[in-house]
């Protein structure tokens, strides 16, 4: 699996932008919103398969990073801590849903009562991004994670809370509905 | 190893995450077992298609108008203890494709606008904070007491110089490594941002109050700033 390596000591050139940022500048933030909300907006987008709520969650994660921008270190790129705040803030929305889900239905597996986002149209060819928002929530969640943003399931489960073995299952069932659903 | 067997590994074959002899075990059945393969090249042509999903997509609109109002006029705190990164790795994954993505495209744009907005003042020199700044009650030769932007701009016009310098540098070693075609673009696109850095460096000199030229001049930085970052992550 690839992943980002730890920044080198050029990655460590100084981000003037994010330190004008970190120094209140909301113009240095605005720039930084400009170089980053297509990628932002596009994990929401695929996570929450709801165009509406993905704006929600966008801006929610710029005003999460502009509260946070203290704690960026320039340890690792800004794109790639912006990204991790913005799994992070997305998962938690979803654990917020979950909650409420189990006052609703009295169950820890709220999965049961998953259903897709909407019903594909039988008879008609579906691109992948629209058959992806038509997973039930937690085997998209997994699916974006996995084999589009490339994360492991051992991160996967440590980020949601659960156990490796429920990351793989949700990947098995995520590939397999979105084969249905483009082979129709 | 059994059809169903296989069938059950078949994502973690695909995801290299098997050890070395269930992989060989598969691999033995895939050699005979035609409906595996077919699942086998169904789920890669899958994952081909994941791989290929853009990496940006665009809000319908500017969510910035409703952004900016919830920041609020309170600085960011200083440096504290991150707990955004308190739990898991502080890395991303890369993605698995490694296409030319649109940031190139993006840092030469903003080289554009800073180019073209220097035309934009000079042509109309009665706009812009340059004319603002000038008290039309001073004599023309007044000197003022307080630091013009261009003085106000030299530091971090030195920090830029040295951080273009190193990265510059790195490149340098890492261009070997590079797509002749990669190479090209990047060039092409440092040399429209360094000609937007010339010009807006010459509009300050010839007329150092102007703070909107200090910032036209830093965003051109940050947009070079931004090529070789980039790059030398390719």
């Amino acid at each position: 699996m690839l992943a980002d390596e730890p920044r080198t000591g050029a990655d460590r050139a100084p981000d003037l932008t994010v330190r004008r940022a970190q120094q209140g500048e909301t113009a240095a933030f605005e720039q930084l919103y400009r170089e980053h909300v297509g990628r932002i907006h596009a994990l929401c987008l695929r996570l929450s398969g709801d165009p509406g709520r993905a704006e929600e969650l966008t801006q929610d994660v710029f005003v999460r990073a502009w509260e946070k921008l203290g704690t960026f270190q320039g340890k690792s790129a800004f794109g790639t801590w912006l990204h991790r705040l913005a799994v992070n803030l997305v998962l938690g929305d979803k654990r917020s849903e979950a909650v409420r889900v189990h006052r609703i239905f009295g169950t820890d597996e709220p999965e049961k009562f998953e259903r897709p986002g909407r019903a594909p149209d039988p008879g008609r060819g579906m691109d992948l991004e629209r058959a992806i928002a038509t997973l039930p929530p937690g085997a998209r969640t997994v699916f974006v994670l996995h084999d589009v943003e490339g994360y492991r399931h051992e991160e996967i489960a440590r980020m949601q809370g659960s156990a490796v073995g429920t990351s793989k299952a949700q990947l098995h069932r995520a590939r397999r509905l979105l084969r249905e659903a483009l082979e129709r | 190893m059994s059809h169903e067997t296989t069938l059950e590994l078949l994502d973690d074959f695909v995801d290299g995450a098997l050890e070395p002899r269930q992989e060989r075990e598969v691999r033995r059945h895939l050699m005979q077992c035609e409906a595996c393969r077919a699942e086998e090249r169904a789920l890669r042509t899958l994952l081909e298609h994941a791989a290929a999903l853009p990496d940006e997509i665009l809000p319908e609109r500017d969510l910035w108008a409703e952004i900016a109002p919830r920041l609020g006029a309170q600085a960011p705190p200083e440096w504290a203890e991150d707990p955004v990164d308190a739990r898991g790795p502080a890395v991303v994954p890369l993605r698995r494709t490694r296409s030319l993505p649109g940031w190139m495209l993006a840092a030469a744009s903003v080289a554009l606008v800073v180019a073209s907005s220097l035309v934009t003042l000079r042509l109309a020199p009665g706009r812009g904070d340059a004319v603002a700044e000038r008290d039309p009650a001073a004599p023309p030769a007044a000197v003022s007491a307080a630091p013009t932007a261009l003085v106000a701009f030299r530091p971090a016009e030195r920090e830029y110089e040295r951080a273009i310098g190193e990265l510059t540098e790195v490149l340098e070693e890492r261009r070997a490594e590079l797509a002749p075609e990669t190479v090209r673009v990047v060039e092409e696109n440092l040399e429209v941002i360094d000609r937007a850095i010339a010009e807006s460096r010459a509009a300050l000199a010839a007329d150092p109050a102007s703070r909107a030229l200090a910032r036209m001049l830093a965003g051109a930085y940050d947009a070079k700033l931004g090529v070789l970052r980039h790059a030398v992550r390719l």
